[in-house]
């Protein structure tokens, strides 16, 4: 556990290193860096989980082939608002602050920024998966990522159908993005 | 009339009689002691007084002034004279207007073009360094015109703070709160010992007289600063009732002032005597002032409707003392050798039956108001039952006690012989033509029954004041460019969320007790909702400025961020309180689940039917939110005010079928004889129908002051019956029935005639006011009156003359 736990502080102190304070950087290198931490995260985000929290109960009224292509168009949905929100703080320095255990399973990993003058956190909530850690949520700016999502989706899947949501997720839903 | 009650009265008025001086003094006493509590009567016309006891629209009202810290404000419009609102002139004179505006001490915040935080005016900044720069219109980072594109499109200032054509800036101005006042009222609410609550209330009406004071007085100065700065015009609900209260101060010094004058002038033209124009200005004068003191001394306030008392009452009391006048000078003519003494016993005894009928059911016109269900026509009512029986019993009184003081006049004035011409024709034409008479009566009828049909309520602010009343004017300005009037509130409330507790999942118990942190509030429903709703309620053409959560969507939608539940909970995480004010508080309650949609109504479109539009929100919102499960709420001043406009036929319903009703169990009591009762309830209703005709098809609305018309007609109206009916049984008695009718016409005539005109006359002194519903009220109360006094004339005499016997009358 602390092996992994180790490694995610590398990576993200790696990355907030590469950021130098005080300086602004632009939008391809935003991508650029958030790409590279998808593809370091990738291993450690629990992305099925993840979608599956997202959809609540109703995750489990879907057919094996919809809950696939649900999975895949949620994590491609997840990627792309993620890259979206760093561009919001870009100028803001990440640090990473050290971690607390909510639950013998659970672990909180907390990195902090800078914003406006205020200490603003984002934390990586991890899970015990057959004895490794895996990223099951993610608090950015004190805002569950999974939360918001979920009262999206319920509240289309209230009113539509499957399908919507599917068509909805790979286009319109995203968190905030700056429109260029 | 029984002998044993006759000894009493004989009684008491040989007591008045042979001790003028001592019962003079005693009213004198009376006099002071109620006029030192007369000048505190206070005032009110706050939106607290315009609404129907038992509103339950109004408990909402209420929850949304607690729930939402909501401010009184007020709005200044000022136009450029040349080119539109960015000119650098009119820049100029913005900032001097709001530097006067500052020296104004109950100005809490004042909010224009000039002073509006801009987010996106400064092209070298981000979004979070124009956050911190504080950005405005004239900071050295804007650039002008992206500054001017982001206040026109602005969705808090557009129709706010500027004018879709650019021609009109709007200045906001939030008047300090009154914490003491809230203090107040939040101690009532918690309080539970009634004595304790009444305390409490006492304290917060003087609280609500001082917060009125100093509007006022704030308003004084905007006025002044009208004189420096042209066309700068001032609207807003508080202006609104600071200025109905301004008018009813001056109407009741006018009104007091130019019927004193009207009445004195008629009364010397008509009798001839200073003493008779003095003796009953001092009457009405003493019944004034002894009246408002009990008003005072019961807590009543004065409203926008109630403020008719004075002329009322000043009416009612002449018609009493004319009648008095007219029966001594009448014994006067006949005994003139008689003692001044036993002239007034003769005149007291015989007034003192049709004079106290007449004011009994002239109490009993005012307090069938009562069943109005409006507090101030129920206060009105109540004022003007105990007014009347002031004035009767004083009339009596003081006539009495003053007249034994005086000699008997050297010469009586008669009636000139044109008026007593009109007065034969109309008894000839009573006992001959009838039957015209009763064809026009028939007529009249289908008149007023197709009226009444087309009766409406249809009342806008704007349009209480006159076209030429600078009043009008700024809120016509500010009705159409800056975002309308009157405003109305939609309230949406969620279910509360229930966590299901059978989940046993880990993860779906976390995030389920996430999601009823107030962060995550502003969900993807919420602010689904309350786009449909705000998109719904802008595309109504009655609505002008809308503002609710969506302003808020939109707001950053203009600055190029999707706006969803991350943003909104992020925002609503990391806002500064003042911001969060501004732009969330306002519009969202998380506590009751609740979120808020105020909109501004063209309160001057002509083609608004208030009621249908309040009907055609609830229900196009009921149906668009139907799968929602939440609660639609339609409130705000325009529903309570429509409310009590909607309760103003009901109302009248009510008062007039109660006052018919007593009325005719009067007249049976009185005359003993249901012919005659029937007859008199007849010649009364018809001319009171016409008047309902008259609304109905001249398109007038019936307002607070129109309701009351009917009542006060009726009990005025009931007098000239009373007294004729009186007469004439008494003439009956020694001639033929036509005889009886020329008579009566020729002595009492005389009394109706005069009162008559006087009222008339005094009633006409309304229609100079600068309030729409007292010229209606005036103009409506004249005309009852002259068809009440020509019913009496002529429809009654031909009634009598066609259906009565004389073998039933002479017992």
């Amino acid at each position: 556990m602390t092996q992994n736990i180790q490694k995610t502080l590398e990576i993200l102190q790696k990355n907030t290193t590469k950021n130098p304070k005080d300086s602004a950087i632009s939008s391809t290198q935003v991508e650029n860096i958030a790409k590279e931490i998808f593809i370091m995260f990738d291993s450690i985000f629990d992305y099925n989980l993840m979608a599956q929290l997202s959809l609540s109960k109703d995750y489990k009224t879907l057919t094996k082939i919809q809950q696939e292509e649900y999975t895949q168009a949620f994590e491609q949905n997840l990627k792309r608002s993620f890259t979206d929100k760093l561009r919001l703080y870009k100028d803001e320095k990440l640090e990473v602050l050290g971690g607390e255990q909510p639950k013998n399973n659970r672990y909180n990993l907390k990195t902090s920024m800078v914003l406006d003058g205020k200490l603003n956190y984002v934390i990586f909530k991890f899970y015990e998966k057959e004895g490794d850690w895996k990223i099951y949520d993610v608090d950015i700016l004190g805002i569950s990522v999974i939360q918001t999502y979920r009262s999206q989706f319920s509240d289309i899947l209230a009113h539509s159908d499957f399908q919507t949501l599917l068509a909805k997720l790979k286009s319109e839903i995203t968190f905030e993005s700056p429109k260029q | 009339m029984n002998p044993q009650n006759n000894n009493l009265f004989l009684r008491f008025y040989r007591a008045i009689l042979n001790a003028p001086k001592l019962t003079l003094t005693f009213c004198a006493i009376i006099f002071f002691v109620f006029g030192f509590f007369a000048l505190k009567l206070p005032i009110d016309a706050s939106s607290d007084s315009l609404i129907l006891e038992n509103d339950k629209d109004f408990k909402t009202y209420d929850s949304i002034i607690k729930n939402y810290t909501t401010q009184d404000f007020l709005i200044l419009a000022l136009s450029p004279k040349k080119g539109d609102v960015f000119h650098h002139d009119f820049l100029t004179t913005l900032q001097n207007l709001t530097n006067d505006l500052k020296q104004i001490p109950q100005i809490d915040g004042i909010l224009s073009i000039l002073n509006a935080p801009l987010l996106k005016s400064a092209p070298n900044l981000e979004l979070q360094e124009s956050l911190k720069a504080n950005l405005t219109l004239l900071s050295a980072q804007t650039d002008f015109e992206l500054a001017k594109q982001e206040l026109l499109h602005h969705p808090f200032y557009t129709q706010n703070l500027i004018s879709k054509d650019l021609k009109t800036a709007g200045i906001l101005i939030y008047l300090k709160n009154n914490t003491r006042l809230e203090q107040l009222r939040e101690l009532k609410n918690t309080e539970t010992n009634e004595s304790q609550k009444q305390e409490i209330q006492k304290l917060i009406e003087q609280e609500k007289g001082k917060v009125q004071t100093q509007n006022d007085v704030t308003i004084t100065m905007l006025k002044n600063l009208q004189n420096k700065y042209e066309g700068l015009q001032i609207g807003g609900i508080t202006l609104i009732a600071s200025d109905m209260i301004a008018y009813v101060k001056s109407d009741l010094i006018t009104y007091g002032t130019s019927l004193s004058v009207i009445l004195a002038l008629m009364l010397w033209v008509f009798f001839g005597h200073l003493r008779f124009v003095f003796l009953t200005l001092l009457i009405c004068l003493f019944t004034l002032v002894v009246s408002s003191g009990i008003f005072a001394a019961f807590g009543f306030k004065i409203t926008v409707v109630s403020s008719n008392y004075v002329s009322l009452l000043l009416i009612i009391n002449v018609s009493l003392v004319v009648h008095l006048i007219v029966a001594y000078l009448e014994f006067y003519s006949k005994f003139p050798k008689a003692s001044q003494k036993n002239l007034l016993y003769a005149t007291l005894l015989t007034k003192q039956m049709p004079s106290f009928f007449a004011a009994f059911t002239t109490m009993i016109g005012f307090l069938s108001l009562i069943y109005s269900n409006i507090l101030p026509i129920i206060h009105l009512g109540i004022v003007m039952s105990l007014g009347v029986s002031v004035a009767l019993l004083f009339t009596f009184v003081l006539f009495a006690s003053v007249s034994a003081l005086l000699d008997k006049p050297k010469h009586t004035t008669k009636l000139s012989t044109r008026q007593q011409r009109f007065l034969e024709f109309c008894a000839n034409l009573a006992i001959r033509k009838s039957k015209m008479i009763y064809f026009f009566a028939i007529l009249c009828v289908a008149f007023s029954l197709y009226g009444i049909q087309n009766l409406k309520v249809e009342n806008s602010f704007v349009n209480y004041f006159k076209d030429s009343s600078q009043i009008k004017q700024g809120l016509l300005k500010i009705d159409k460019d800056l975002g309308g009037t009157v405003p109305l509130e939609i309230l949406l409330t969620f279910p509360n969320k229930v966590t299901q507790s059978s989940i046993d999942d880990e993860f779906e118990a976390e995030f389920n007790s996430l999601e009823s942190q107030d962060t995550y509030w502003f969900d993807s429903q919420k602010l689904r909702l309350a786009k449909i709703v705000h998109n719904y309620l802008e595309d109504n053409p009655y609505a002008g400025s809308v503002l609710s959560l969506h302003s808020l969507v939109r707001l950053i939608g203009n600055l190029g961020i999707n706006a969803d539940d991350w943003t909104i909970a992020f925002l609503y995480k990391n806002a500064r309180d003042t911001l969060k004010a501004q732009i969330f508080t306002p519009y969202a309650n998380l506590e009751q689940n609740q979120l808020r949609f105020v909109l501004r109504t063209f309160d001057s479109n002509p083609t608004l039917k208030r009621n249908d539009f309040i009907i055609q929100i609830r229900k196009d919102l009921e149906s668009l939110l139907q799968n929602e499960k939440v609660q639609v709420q339609v409130n705000g001043v325009m529903v309570l005010y429509n409310n009590l406009l909607q309760n103003l036929i009901s109302s009248q319903v009510d008062t007039l079928s109660f006052v018919i009703g007593i009325i005719f169990l009067v007249f049976l009591w009185i005359f003993r004889n249901l012919k005659l009762a029937i007859i008199a309830l007849l010649t009364n209703i018809l001319p009171l129908s016409a008047i309902f005709g008259i609304l109905g098809i001249s398109g007038i609305p019936l307002d607070l002051m129109g309701v009351t018309i009917a009542a006060i007609s009726l009990g005025i109206g009931v007098d000239d019956v009373i007294h004729y009916i009186h007469r004439f049984k008494a003439e009956i008695k020694n001639h033929s029935l036509q005889d009886a009718i020329l008579e009566s016409h020729d002595s009492i005539g005389s009394a109706m005639y005069y009162t008559t005109f006087i009222i008339v006359v005094g009633f006409c002194a309304m229609m100079s006011s600068n309030f729409i519903p007292t010229i209606y009220f005036g103009f409506l109360t004249t005309l009852v009156m002259l068809l009440m006094l020509l019913s009496a004339l002529l429809l009654l005499p031909a009634l009598l003359n066609s259906f009565c016997k004389i073998s039933a009358l002479r017992f």
